[in-house]
């Protein structure tokens, strides 16, 4: 039995899924921002590659085709295959654009949302989410409206067989969601950190105290949805497909699931989050199942979901810290007053 | 564009107005006596329908017990997630934010619960299997008995449970609780039993309106989830405490959806996909500019009026 | 500036706040002079905290004028009128939470050159700032022997070493006019007579200038140069603390009574 299947769409997953975990991290976890759009700023990434990519590489390539035609699917596949550096090239590109365009958008979009109460600022990014979706679908010159788009092709096409080309893509996700890691760990232990934390505390008081809270806000958003977008473009080229379908906001309820069962600001507690529902999320699909030769009485993807449900409530019941504490905002501070016993 | 032709976007518009409306008080309800916003409303409103259909087309019922039927599951779905879910968060003061995860959580449940049922039982695309005569017509517009039921329904439950919340006892206790609950909670007023009442009577109408559903068009166990958004756009426009204005709000979101888009795409050119983008945006705005909601045009110069 | 005619740092002209059908503020107009101590009283709901909500932007007055070191200050936000010297401490305490007592007091830091995101990826240059802000947090803490309270997150201090922190936080914050409000309130007796006693000589060293609301008269009379009597949401009397204690209008509202007693507990909480 050939596992290597298996591995890469667990280790692609689990890292796509930690990046926007991570983000939504920053945002919920640590500055109380509930992103509940988290899945338009996700799509956002993909939207931007499947429209980039398509397009490029059909101008570069010099051929005029429809860019969501299956036509024009199968020439861009041919054409990162026999040009490596041009598909890891469009890949890059896309990664940068996705970024600022996501970097953009969280800012904008909440610039005026972020003056709300939060959970008015939950319902409005859900509904931009669902607004997003509804818009790209009924838009068919965007990137094929409801038939999507296909052909977004994966870097690493020049690789023969789909075992190692999806290993190796699997690693560069994985070093991706690493550095994703560092980054939010960066910002969480620095005194912009502490400022995300006092804004989610009481952001009054850090307004009487000089603080331009509304800013912080932007700026979290900004870094959150360049990190979604980020992950969307993974997604996208991982699966070299992109359709409104994979953007629905159950999507950003998992996420949110990964945040609170690893202890919402505790980064490390929500690597393991994300590890245990990406587990979850994985190993009830029917393929997963066919392949152990399981057969259910139900349809695993109904109960899937019910689980999901199930553990957040359970959670927000019992357990909302969720597994790991969230713990001090370490900077150079504690060294420099070690005698007050604060070092921890 | 002649009226005839804006007819039959009208009626449809009234009619799903009216749905909404018996959708959405409950919601509103809801959230005035337990400061939830409920996002598995939208389920008791599946569940409701899914018990009339299969009534009427299992048990051969008839469509008025069938209707029964299904207010009856929605109100026993409503009580079951309050008292399992909410109560138990309260009182552990849980903040409004939890009570949102918690709410869409127990939505995403009832949701699956639904579909696994659902797919075991062959019901995924179901209609209940009720004549609808047709009346006459209005111009190009076809009315059917079902408007005939729909709307004196909505308005007649609407206006009984004004009756209700402004001329009983029970009922203005239930308005001063929504008001100032550490007040009620302070004095004599029977809190768990009037929270009790106003979920069971939030479910009941939902559930009335989703057997309804079920008599108007097909149902799919993802039904609520789909007019959720709908529904707490109109109960939003009042400002999620007002019945009076989500009655309005009920209407202006069916009317928006079907005259509304009509008329953008007649004279705009708008595509009549984004029929609920008109509500989603109206959501958006609301929220950011007048989060009171349009509650106050009904008592000018006061605060956020209650129920 | 001299003595005898005090500069006024702070000016305010009919200044008027209404909630609903009540008038919080009401037309009040007085000036503090900049290094002057400055007392509030006034019963139960004449309308203190709201004035402070005015200064310092929290609420937008209906009508009036704040003028700060010749600025005016209506419109601004709260954080703007905070980097101009203005801070203010809440009644209630309003901590951080989820933060021990050094990390409250580091975000009160003024001005922060290492407070932004492009100094969280590459903290490097800004980690002196950091060390000094840290070794300031240290200094109030210890002033407000709280010291040992600095591991300790905020809610599990007890109420009085959270008024305490409150207090320490806002200083940290560099003010030239501190508004605070009740700052010995659930605050031991005998470490009461000590805050004010640090206030004095901060403002001795430091010339902070101070606009304090404290419901015992006892206490406050002790220190203050002037008292400003609210009632109603106006303005009662404004004098030296020696010729307010003998005004009969003052004791009248205040005490419902035309002579001193011992004020009940609770009635002011
Ligand atoms: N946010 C508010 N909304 C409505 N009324 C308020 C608000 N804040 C204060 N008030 C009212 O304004 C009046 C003055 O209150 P406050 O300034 O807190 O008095 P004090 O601090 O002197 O006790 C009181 O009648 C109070 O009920
Ligand atoms: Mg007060």
């Amino acid at each position: 039995m050939d596992l290597t299947p298996l591995v890469v769409s667990f280790v692609t997953f689990f890292g796509i899924y930690l990046i926007l975990a991570l983000s939504m991290n920053l945002e919920y976890g640590l500055t109380g921002l509930p992103n509940f759009g988290k899945v338009f700023f996700y799509s956002v990434g993909a939207y931007t590659s499947a429209f980039v990519v398509s397009r490029l590489m059909l101008a570069l390539g010099g051929a005029s085709l429809v860019p969501w035609s299956a036509e024009a699917a199968v020439f861009r596949e041919e054409l990162a295959r026999s040009e490596p550096w041009l598909a890891i090239g469009l890949f890059l590109l896309c990664l940068v654009l996705a970024a600022l365009v996501g970097a953009a958008l969280g800012s904008l979009l909440s610039s005026p949302a972020l003056r709300v109460q939060d959970v008015y600022l939950a319902l409005i990014l859900l509904v931009v989410a669902e607004i997003a979706r509804v818009y790209v679908r009924a838009t068919e010159g965007f990137i094929g409206g409801p038939h999507g788009l296909g052909g977004i092709p994966n870097p690493f096409r020049f690789i023969e067989g789909a075992g190692p080309r999806g290993l190796a893509y699997a690693g560069l996700v994985l070093a991706l969601a690493a550095g994703a890691y560092v980054l939010v760990e960066r910002i969480t232990h620095s005194p912009f950190g502490r400022l995300m934390k006092a804004v989610r505390d009481d952001e009054l008081a850090a307004q009487v105290l000089g603080k331009r809270t509304h800013w912080v806000k932007a700026q979290v958003m900004a870094v959150g949805s360049a990190l979604a977008a980020v992950a969307g473009v993974l997604y996208a080229f991982f699966t070299e497909f992109v359709g409104t379908e994979d953007f629905d906001s159950q999507l950003t309820f998992t996420v949110l699931l990964m945040v609170i069962l690893g202890g919402a600001g505790n980064h490390r507690g929500v690597v393991a989050g994300t590890l245990i529902m990406t587990a979850i999320d994985r190993f009830t699909r029917p393929s997963f199942l066919a392949l152990l030769g399981l057969q259910l009485p139900v349809d695993i993807n109904y109960a899937r979901h019910a689980l999901i449900g199930v553990l957040l409530v359970l959670l927000i019941l019992y357990r909302p810290q969720g597994l790991a504490p969230e713990g001090r905002v370490r900077t150079a501070a504690r060294e420099e007053v070690r005698h007050l016993g604060v070092s921890s | 564009m002649p009226w005839e032709e804006l007819t039959p976007s009208l009626f449809q518009g009234i009619l799903m107005g009216s749905l909404f409306v018996l959708m959405a008080v409950g919601l509103t309800l809801t959230y005035a006596v337990s400061r939830v916003i409920n996002f598995a409303h939208g389920e008791l409103v599946t569940l409701g329908a899914y018990a009339a259909a299969l009534a009427v087309n299992l048990s051969g019922l008839s469509l008025l017990p069938a209707l029964v039927l299904g207010a009856a599951a929605g109100a026993l779905a409503a009580l079951t997630l309050d008292e399992l879910i909410y109560k138990p968060l309260m009182a552990r003061r849980a903040s409004p934010l939890y009570l949102l995860v918690a709410s869409i959580g127990a939505s995403i449940i009832l949701r699956h619960l639904i579909y696994l049922a659902a797919d075991a039982g062959g019901w995924l695309n179901i209609k209940a299997r009720v004549m609808v005569d047709l009346v006459g017509f209005v111009g190009y517009a076809a009315v059917t008995s079902l408007h005939l039921q729909v709307v004196p329904a909505a308005l007649g439950l609407s206006l009984l449970l004004h009756l209700f919340l402004t001329r009983s006892r029970t009922g203005k206790a239930m308005r001063a609780l929504a008001e100032n609950p550490d007040l009620a909670r302070a004095s004599a007023i029977p809190v768990a039993r009037l929270r009790r009442l106003a979920w069971l009577i939030a479910g009941a109408m939902a559930g009335l309106g989703g057997g309804f559903w079920a008599v108007y068009a097909n149902i799919q166990p993802a039904l609520g989830a789909l007019l959720f958004l709908r529904l707490a756009a109109a109960s939003i426009l009042g400002g999620l405490t007002n019945v009076y204005a989500t009655i309005l709000g009920g209407y202006v979101v069916g009317l928006g959806e079907n005259v509304g888009i009509t008329l953008a795409n007649a004279w705009a050119g708008v595509p009549l996909e984004f029929r609920t983008l008109i509500t989603f945006a109206m959501v958006v705005l609301v929220l950011l500019f007048r989060p009171s909601g349009l509650g106050d045009l009904f008592t000018p110069g006061r605060s956020r009026r209650w129920i | 500036m001299s003595l005898l005619e005090p500069v006024p740092l702070l000016e305010v002209e009919g200044l008027t706040k209404r909630f609903g059908g009540i008038t919080a503020v009401d037309g009040l107009t007085f000036t503090v002079a900049e290094g002057e101590w400055v007392g509030l009283i006034g019963p139960n709901g004449s309308g203190k905290s709201t004035l402070f909500s005015l200064l310092s932007g929290v609420e937008r007055p209906d009508g009036g004028q704040i003028r700060f070191a010749g600025r005016s200050l209506v419109g601004l936000p709260p954080h703007q009128i905070a980097r101009l010297g203005l801070v203010r401490g809440f009644q209630i305490p309003r901590l951080f939470s989820s933060m021990d007592g050094l990390e409250n007091m580091l975000v009160a830091e003024k001005d922060h050159p290492g407070e932004g995101l492009a100094a969280a990826l590459a903290p490097g240059p800004f980690v002196e700032a950091e060390r000094q802000a840290a070794r300031r947090a240290a200094w109030w803490l210890t002033a407000f022997g709280l010291a040992g309270q600095a591991p300790l997150l905020a809610s599990e201090l007890s109420g009085g070493q959270m008024k305490l922190l409150e207090t320490a936080r806002a200083l940290m914050g560099q003010p030239r006019l501190l508004l605070l409000d009740e700052p010995a309130a659930g605050v031991a007796p005998a470490l009461a007579q000590g805050i004010f006693q640090k206030l004095r000589r901060l403002r001795e060293e430091q010339g902070i200038t101070l606009l304090t609301i404290e419901h015992r008269l006892d206490l406050l009379f002790d220190h203050v140069d002037r008292v400003l009597v609210l009632h109603q949401g106006r303005l009662l009397a404004d004098g030296p603390p020696g010729a307010i204690a003998e005004e009969p209008r003052v004791l009248e509202a205040y005490f419902g009574t035309a002579h001193w007693g011992p004020r009940r507990e609770g009635a002011h909480p």
